[in-house]
């Protein structure tokens, strides 16, 4: 996995790429935006970090040219602002997501991890089940060509049972693989996601497509 | 202002001995029902709006003194804004001001009546003289007439002819009273037509006969003939004859002026009421043509009492296009003024951001080198130190960032978006941040969840990031507090404001509408020691003073706070009867706030 790092403090960028380094990530750095647009789009990268305030040029900007020369990797934006007005735009220019300085490293590699995840798999797939539509990339979901209104978790859990079809799942693995946790027997968190996915997508079409196995767990698929 | 503060606690305290609930209620004024009540506007205009309030304080005491609130909601905001237009306007009734409008009518009103009176006047004084004359000339001729008709008569048999013309003239005279007297050259009265008899000096009888010239006097109203009988001043006219013996004989006229008196009458009438027409049409005028004058700024007005500091409105001299050059002058000032202050707050904002880069850069740089650093080889007390640093440079990033927030929560500036959050989902983003938090400290959290079919997609309307640092800042709190092997339990529970107790919620069939979602989160910890539980929403306060695995910065609770009040909710902390304490944070649900019908609203 190679990462570019477009960080214009040379501690923190030699840091960063330090870290990644030992954790097994291949990481070029530079120190500029233009630099960062020039080797973002001319080499392959799976993924970029980018931070927000650049000596030439706004992070923003950085984005967006990236995404106008159709370089469709990942960006994890890092920045020192944390106003949310600043999130929105580096969003709408095309980043992936969002991290706030000073950060957990930790949390920074979870982040990276999930953002590759995702790129790996949004390589224009789209997962399908009878009449229900998964596109990965643009993260919508439709049932019978109406589109679904899911929030993020909601889309994690569908991910989930739809990369599963028609296997029992039982709640302990879709507490670990959605929310990466362990919940207690009498929590009420899978059964109330389970409904609200139900609700959303099987509510007034003739075929369930979310079965409860009783004692077990929840299956997805047509029932045979 | 803030002085008010000191005044509520004693009663609280007392409540907190008796009670075996101690319960902190820290409701915002828009967190309960009704509440454009008089007494809530009172209270939201005397909560401490800034720390700076009270320069003098020391910081300490400040913090320790205070109670929570130190936030203005927009809510609070609106409040304190009607409050000061009712001082204003009671300020503008005790110094009897008058509305614009209302004193423009006034002097119009005031000018009209003076130039009507006036024209009235000179008119009144014209017509009245014109009728004396034309009167006086009248009765002359008159005189003349009977002179000529008396001649041949006297002085032999002046009193029988003296009856017959008498009587003539009671047809010519109508509705008058009238006498002739005829008078000899001495001066002696040779006959007259009733028992009445003149007075030679008051009708100034010899400079007639000496002069030829006739006289005309006019006397009050009982000269002649009692008050009773004509309530009309008497005119008498004095004229000379020639006799037929050839001497010179006066005869005087004295008839009652009711006929012209009348015409005055009337004349003064028909001045009066045009008078009090002009007067009325003047007021009425008045009020109209002020109307039109003030209500371009009035226009104004309600353009900018909508209008909003950021360049997202659009300018007051663009929207008032159209009005006077005067108005047009006013908007381009108020224009101005606005982009000064505009101006003012992007500094503000850039010296925000700045500071915030300035700090957080070197403090990153520093937690992410001890956090990547390889460690393998290294001694102990390095080892040990770098611990320290990573630990230490985490909680100060930390704080930082609190205190933008903070910052951000204080400035008055409100809520810039309002998006729908799933009630659900904020409690799972939340347990996403925390449940790193919570595995370190060997605490289980477990999560309670809207679960019932109608409850499911209930969704609060706010913004995000701030609600999730809200519940983040209240869990860890939570987590701090719990023992090892606890259980920090989050529970959501919709609800309407009608039905506080938490009962509500187990029988939902009952109530389909709910308005608002309360979220508890209860510890097994210590609880709150009851002389603390009404301060510990106050910045640096601490609950408790032994150390705490985890400690936090103090800022936590007070900007769970800010962002429930913020968001038109409150926070109230209670401790359990059995062990550990619970917050419960009370929200309204999306759909009840009429302020949420856009999604960018409130800026303030």
């Amino acid at each position: 996995m190679r990462v570019l790092i477009v960080e214009d403090n040379p501690k923190m960028a030699a840091a960063l790429q330090a870290g990644l380094r030992e954790n097994g990530y291949a990481a070029d750095t530079c120190h500029t935006g233009f630099e960062g647009e020039d080797m973002g789009a001319s080499q392959e990268y799976d993924a970029i970090l980018l931070d927000l305030m650049l000596p030439d040029r706004d992070g923003v900007e950085v984005c967006r040219n990236l995404r106008r020369r159709c370089v469709k990797t990942p960006i994890l934006m890092l920045t020192a602002l944390s106003g949310v007005d600043n999130k929105v735009l580096g969003l709408d220019a095309g980043a992936d997501d969002y991290i706030t300085k000073p950060f957990n490293f930790e949390e920074l590699l979870a982040r990276l991890r999930a953002l590759l995840r995702r790129g790996e798999a949004s390589e224009g797939r789209t997962l399908t089940c009878d009449d229900m539509n998964l596109d990965l990339y643009s993260r919508r979901a439709t049932r019978a060509e109406t589109e679904v209104d899911l929030s993020n978790k909601e889309f994690a859990l569908l991910e989930y049972l739809m990369r599963n079809p028609n296997r029992v799942l039982s709640r302990t693995q879709i507490a670990e693989h959605v929310w990466d946790m362990n919940f207690d027997p009498s929590s009420n968190v899978i059964d109330v996601y389970i409904a609200a996915l139900r609700k959303k997508l099987d509510r007034g079409h003739p075929r369930e497509l979310i079965h409860t196995v009783k004692n077990a767990g929840y299956r997805f698929g047509v029932m045979d | 202002m803030p002085k008010a503060q000191p005044d509520e606690r004693p009663t609280e305290d007392g409540r907190a001995k008796n009670g075996r609930v101690n319960d902190a209620r820290i409701n915002t004024a828009a967190g309960q029902p009704g509440t454009h009540q008089p007494g809530t506007a009172k209270s939201g205009v005397s909560r401490p709006s800034a720390a700076n309030d009270v320069p003098h304080e020391r910081w300490e005491d400040h913090a320790l003194h205070r109670r929570p609130a130190l936030l203005a909601t927009p809510e609070e905001i609106a409040i304190d804004r009607a409050a000061a237009t009712a001082k204003r306007r009671a300020f503008t009734l005790s110094t009897s001001r008058l509305s614009m409008r209302l004193r423009l009518t006034l002097w119009v009103v005031l000018i009209n009546t003076l130039v009507i009176f006036s024209t009235e006047l000179v008119f009144w004084l014209y017509q009245t003289s014109a009728i004396e004359q034309a009167t006086n000339e009248r009765r002359i001729r008159r005189s003349r007439m009977i002179a000529a008709e008396l001649r041949p008569y006297v002085p032999d048999n002046i009193a029988q002819r003296l009856a017959g013309v008498s009587s003539e003239l009671t047809r010519q005279f109508i509705g008058e009273r009238f006498m002739i007297e005829v008078f000899d050259s001495s001066g002696q009265s040779l006959a007259s037509t009733g028992p009445e008899r003149l007075d030679a000096a008051t009708i100034n009888l010899h400079r007639v006969l000496a002069s030829d010239s006739p006289f005309v006097v006019k006397l009050e109203p009982g000269a002649i003939w009692p008050r009773s009988e004509s309530e009309t001043p008497t005119r008498i006219v004095t004229t000379t004859m020639r006799g037929s013996d050839g001497n010179t004989y006066a005869i005087a006229l004295a008839v009652t002026d009711s006929f012209v008196d009348d015409q005055v009458r009337y004349l003064r009438s028909v001045f009066i009421v045009l008078l009090l027409v002009g007067v009325i049409a003047a007021g009425i005028s008045g009020w109209f043509i002020a109307s039109i004058a003030v209500a371009p700024f009035e226009r104004l007005r309600r353009l900018a009492s909508n209008l909003m500091p950021d360049a997202s409105t659009t300018s007051l001299a663009v929207d008032s296009v159209g009005g006077s050059s005067e108005v047009m002058r006013l908007a381009e000032e108020l224009d101005l003024a606005r982009a000064r202050v505009r101006d003012r707050f992007a500094a503000q904002d850039r010296f925000i951001s700045n500071v915030s880069h300035e700090i957080k850069t070197p403090i990153a740089v520093m937690l992410t080198e001890a956090q990547v650093l390889d460690r393998r080889g290294l001694p102990q007390p390095v080892e040990r130190f770098i611990d320290s640093v990573e630990e230490e440079m985490s909680k100060l990033g930390r704080l930082v960032e609190s205190f933008l927030t903070l910052t951000r929560i204080q400035d008055g500036k409100g809520l810039v978006r309002f998006s729908a959050y799933g009630v659900n989902d904020l409690i799972m983003d939340s347990l996403d941040d925390c449940v790193r938090m919570a595995e370190q400290h060997h605490v289980t959290i477990q999560p309670e969840l809207l679960a019932d079919d109608s409850t499911l997609d209930l969704a609060v309307s706010g913004e995000p990031e701030l609600l999730r640092t809200m519940l983040n800042n209240l869990v860890r709190n939570a987590i701090r507090f719990s023992p090892n092997g606890g259980t920090v339990r989050i529970r959501a529970i919709a609800g309407t404001r009608s039905r506080n107790e938490e009962q509500s919620e187990t029988d939902q069939s009952r109530s389909e509408h709910f308005d608002t979602v309360k979220l508890v989160i209860a510890d097994e910890g210590p609880g709150i020691p009851p002389d603390r539980i009404n301060l510990i929403f106050d910045r640096f306060s601490q609950a408790s003073n032994q150390p705490m695995k985890g400690r936090g910065h103090g800022l936590g609770l007070t900007i769970a706070l800010g962002i429930a009040e913020m968001h038109a909710g409150s926070i109230v902390a209670e401790n359990l009867p059995k062990a550990g304490c619970r917050f419960i944070v009370s929200l309204p649900l999306r759909g009840i706030d009429p302020t949420e019908s856009s999604d960018v609203a409130m800026t303030d």
